[in-house]
Parts: C-alpha cells; sequence; structure tokens
C-alpha cells in the first residue's frame, strides 16, 4: 500500500474524502472548529494604521496610508477609503507575479463595497476643507502566508488597521492657503460599527467547513462569507458562485457567526489595549 | 408576472448561441462560442474550460467588470456539464447595452448568460435564475426595484438560485438587515426565481414548438413546478 502522502498527491479528491467522512479534515479539526486568531496593532512604524493578522498560518498584513487630494464633485464632503489586497507570490506557489488575480480582485472589491455602503466609516470626518481637501486612505493589505480564508483575515485586519490609525492635525494659514500637517499624529478615525466575518468552504450542499485551510478550499467548490455587525445584523452574506448551498442552511451560517462575534471582538479588543498600554510606558 | 423579461434568441449569425435579454429598463446581449479549441494553456485534462468576457456599455472594462466575470464565471461552472467536454473552451461574451443599476446588470447579465447556453445548446445540469431584491424601511420587499427604489431602500440583494432544487448558488448583499429580515427577502427571491425558470420553459417552447404559437392553450399540456 503506498504511503499516506503519496495517496494525497495522485488522489487528492478521495485523500480529502476519507477525512470528511470521518466528519474531520486534513489539518485535524472537524467542521466546525475555527483556526486560534492573533492579532497585532502598530506593526508598521511609518504607515498612519497597520496591524498584522494571523489566523492559524495565515498571516495578513494591512497598513493604511493617508494622502491629502481633492474631494471627488458628486461628494464634496466626503473623503475616500480604498482597500487593495494583495497576494504575493511567496505566500502560495498558486499566486505568479505580476497584475493582481481573481482572488485578489474579488476580495478588494468585497472590501470597497462593504465600506461604501454600509455604516461603518464616517466618511465626512475624512474632509478637511470641503470641495478642497480631504483624506484619502489607502490601505494595503498584504498576504505574507496564504493557508486558506482571505476574507476573514483580511476584514479583520483592515478594521484593525482603522481602528488604530492616527491622522495629523490639518492647519491652514488662512492668508496664504497653505497647508501644514501636525507632527504628532492625534485624530483618530471613528469606526461607527466593527464588522466581522466569518467564513465557510463549500463541499457540498450539506457539508461545509467553517474557517478552511488552505488544503480545504482545494477541494471545496467556493466559499460563503458571513458578515455581521457587532449587534448581530446582517452586514453581508457573500457567496460567489461555486458549489450550490441549500437556502435552510443560511440560518445556520448565521448563528455559527454570532457565536464567535463576541471571541473575535474581545480578540481586537485586547490587541488595541496592548498597544495603547504599550505606547503610554514610552515618553 | 411581476419581473418585466423579454428575450430574443439566435440572433447573432456568427456566434453558436445568442440571447438579447432584457430585464426591466437593462438590456444585456449574451453570446455563446462552443464547446471550441482554445488556447493551449488553457486546457484541463478532465473538463471544459470557461472564458466569460463582460464589456460595459461606456470605456474600457475595468477591475469592477472583472470581478463581474468571476462571479458569472464561477455560477455558469457550477451549472454546466464540463466533464463533457474536456479540453474544450467555452467562450462566454457579455455586452451591456443599458443598465438601471449595477445589481440589475449582474442579473440581468446571469440570466442572459444562461438563455444564450441554452440556445447554444451546451449541455448543463441544472438552470440558474438571478432575481435583485431590494428591502425598503417600510419593510417591503420589493423584486427588481428600480435605480431610485434601490436608494431609497435599507438594503439591496442579489440572489443566484438554481432550478431543480432552490439552493443558492451566489448571494451578495449590500446594507445591514436583521436575521428575521434577510430570511424574508431569501423566501421572496425563491418565489421570484420560478417565475424566471417559468419564463425560460415558455420562451424554449416558442422556439422549437412545431405549433407555433403558444397562447395558453399548449401550455396546459405542459405542468410545469420547478421547485
Amino acid at each position: 500500500m503506498a504511503p499516506l502522502n503519496s495517496w494525497e498527491v495522485i488522489e487528492p479528491a478521495n485523500y480529502f474524502k476519507s477525512f470528511v467522512d470521518q466528519s474531520s479534515r486534513p489539518d485535524g479539526r472537524d467542521w466546525n472548529t475555527a483556526r486560534p486568531i492573533s492579532v497585532r496593532v502598530g506593526s508598521i512604524g511609518t504607515a498612519e494604521g497597520s496591524a498584522t493578522v494571523r489566523l492559524g498560518n495565515t498571516t495578513i498584513v494591512c497598513g493604511v496610508k493617508a494622502e491629502l487630494c481633492r474631494p471627488s464633485l458628486e461628494h464634496p464632503t466626503r473623503g475616500f477609503v480604498v482597500p487593495n489586497v494583495e497576494l504575493y507570490p511567496c505566500c502560495s506557489s498558486t499566486f505568479k507575479a505580476g497584475p493582481p488575480g481573481e482572488k485578489a480582485i474579488s476580495t478588494s472589491q468585497f472590501l470597497q463595497r462593504l465600506l461604501q455602503n454600509n455604516e461603518i466609516i464616517d466618511y465626512e470626518q475624512l474632509c478637511v476643507v470641503p470641495n478642497k481637501w480631504a483624506w484619502c486612505l489607502y490601505c494595503d493589505i498584504l498576504c505574507l502566508d496564504y493557508d486558506g480564508n482571505l476574507i476573514d483575515s483580511s476584514l479583520l485586519s483592515l478594521v484593525a488597521a482603522l481602528l488604530h490609525l492616527s491622522l495629523p492635525t490639518v492647519n491652514i494659514d488662512p492668508d496664504t492657503e497653505a497647508l501644514s500637517l501636525s507632527q504628532k499624529h492625534t485624530q483618530k478615525l471613528t469606526i461607527k460599527e466593527r464588522p466581522m466575518s466569518t467564513t465557510f468552504a463549500v463541499y457540498n450542499s450539506d457539508i461545509q467547513l467553517l474557517d478552511p485551510s488552505a488544503a480545504d478550499e482545494a477541494e471545496c467548490g467556493g466559499e460563503v462569507s458571513v458578515v455581521l455587525m457587532e449587534s448581530g445584523d446582517v452586514c453581508s452574506i457573500r457567496k460567489t458562485g461555486g458549489r450550490q448551498v441549500s437556502s435552510g442552511k443560511v440560518q445556520g451560517f448565521i448563528s455559527t457567526a454570532q457565536s464567535r462575534l463576541s471571541g473575535i471582538h474581545e480578540t481586537l479588543k485586547e490587541a488595541l489595549e496592548l498597544h495603547a498600554s504599550a505606547n503610554r510606558k514610552e515618553p | 408576472m411581476s419581473i418585466e423579461q423579454s428575450v430574443q434568441l439566435n440572433f447573432l449569425s456568427r456566434a453558436d448561441g445568442s440571447a438579447y435579454y432584457c430585464l426591466g429598463n437593462t438590456s444585456v446581449v449574451a453570446s455563446v462560442t462552443g464547446p471550441t479549441s482554445g488556447r493551449v494553456s488553457a486546457r484541463h485534462h478532465n473538463k471544459c474550460n470557461l472564458e466569460v468576457q463582460f464589456c460595459p456599455c461606456n470605456g474600457q472594462p475595468t477591475i469592477e467588470e472583472r470581478d463581474v466575470e468571476c462571479i458569472i464565471g464561477e455560477c455558469i461552472e457550477e451549472i454546466l456539464a464540463s466533464h463533457l467536454h474536456p479540453r474544450a473552451t467555452i467562450l462566454l461574451n457579455i455586452q451591456e447595452l443599458q443598465s438601471e443599476h449595477e445589481h440589475q446588470l449582474l442579473t440581468a447579465s446571469l440570466n442572459g448568460a444562461v438563455m444564450a447556453l441554452m440556445d447554444a445548446g451546451v449541455q448543463m445540469q441544472g438552470l440558474l435564475a438571478a432575481v435583485t431584491c431590494c428591502y425598503t424601511h417600510a419593510g417591503v420587499v420589493i423584486v427588481e426595484p428600480t435605480a431610485l427604489e434601490l436608494q431609497e431602500s435599507k438594503s439591496s440583494l442579489v440572489f443566484v438560485l438554481e432550478s431543480d432544487t432552490a439552493n443558492v448558488v451566489a448571494c451578495y448583499q449590500q446594507g445591514r438587515l436583521s436575521v428575521a429580515e434577510y430570511t424574508a427577502v431569501l423566501n421572496r427571491a425563491i418565489e421570484a426565481a420560478k417565475e424566471v425558470f417559468q419564463f425560460y420553459r415558455s420562451e424554449m417552447l416558442k422556439r422549437y414548438s412545431s405549433h407555433g404559437c403558444i397562447d395558453g392553450q399548449n401550455e396546459a399540456d405542459y405542468d410545469y413546478d420547478p421547485l
């Protein structure tokens, strides 16, 4: 009989099925266990806001850089937030160098729409002078190690980085209209409510795996992500094609996501407090 | 019928299948060529390769159009019997002519694509219906809303449902809802999808029926309840 790791390479679908038949997965978790989450904010000193999130082996770093720009004509009192997800070749052999692939594009678009249309960020706060100056926050979400579940980790890192963000105060000389930025960054961005997501990989219409690793995603067809606000309201349920899921299952996804909410919020709060107390110690 | 839709099939001479599909004020042209030989690099040994190209009515395709292509591609791949055409490619091209809003554009593109695939005679394991819904502040669910209704609603959602089982193939949402509200919209979408499947059915009957015209008399012979 061939050793186990040859079987994984020659017949990956059957290898995976043998685990699923026993309500398990190759990494040893059952279908409804998520990997431990660790969040650290302030990892990049040169960025206005930054955070690093690890979900098991998946490592995502989010850096937020702020630039002043002119607001658009349609919304003269609003600033901009531009999330951009990059999957570097170092994170996995499935991603090549060059223009962003489907996964990166699709995740970037998802984050952009989420931020644009829900009451998460107060865009009016980002405006400095209506019609003239507004902050544009470029959020670069970089994947350094890809082991599945890009959606949950990138959303969490984006939210953490925006919470950590502090902008300089802008002073405008009334006579010359010259701008000057304060040295100390003290202005915080108001995040009205924090969205949290929970992702399931769809193995078939009855079996969905919570918090999939890269091996799980390779054998499943598509993912379902449930994004909830802190209050438990459904912010977004996203499924972009792939294997079907019966409509009755949606309730189950929402309940599982709700049960994970408080744990993730706690982790995020602890990371922010840890960073704040470390800063207070330094003069 | 609460959804206004109309279609003209097989009107492009160079494509294997084509559909000029109108949904409310949105219209798209979907054309299918294939299964045919494609790029050598894109061949799979055990299944067909689906290439989707989505062209907006104004300007060059941007990153948003690529996102739409990904969604349409993944939904269609779910229903295509791709194992029947290994190493072949199916080219699906969707041209936007006019759109009420971006959600209805996605819905119309998917429905148009499914009709074009049926017209081309590509083997499929099921059919898809895409439905846009919005939930107003007053608690009313509107199916296929206009741009104004969408702007004034609390939340807008797109569902893509499969014909035999009413399983959800894709879903997308903007704006927050409570769990009960979400379930209400999902149930309404499932009902609305039945209308879309009925429309596919009647259009295909019109196209292939030797009697010529279906006016309710012949339709009684066909008792179809997809869900």
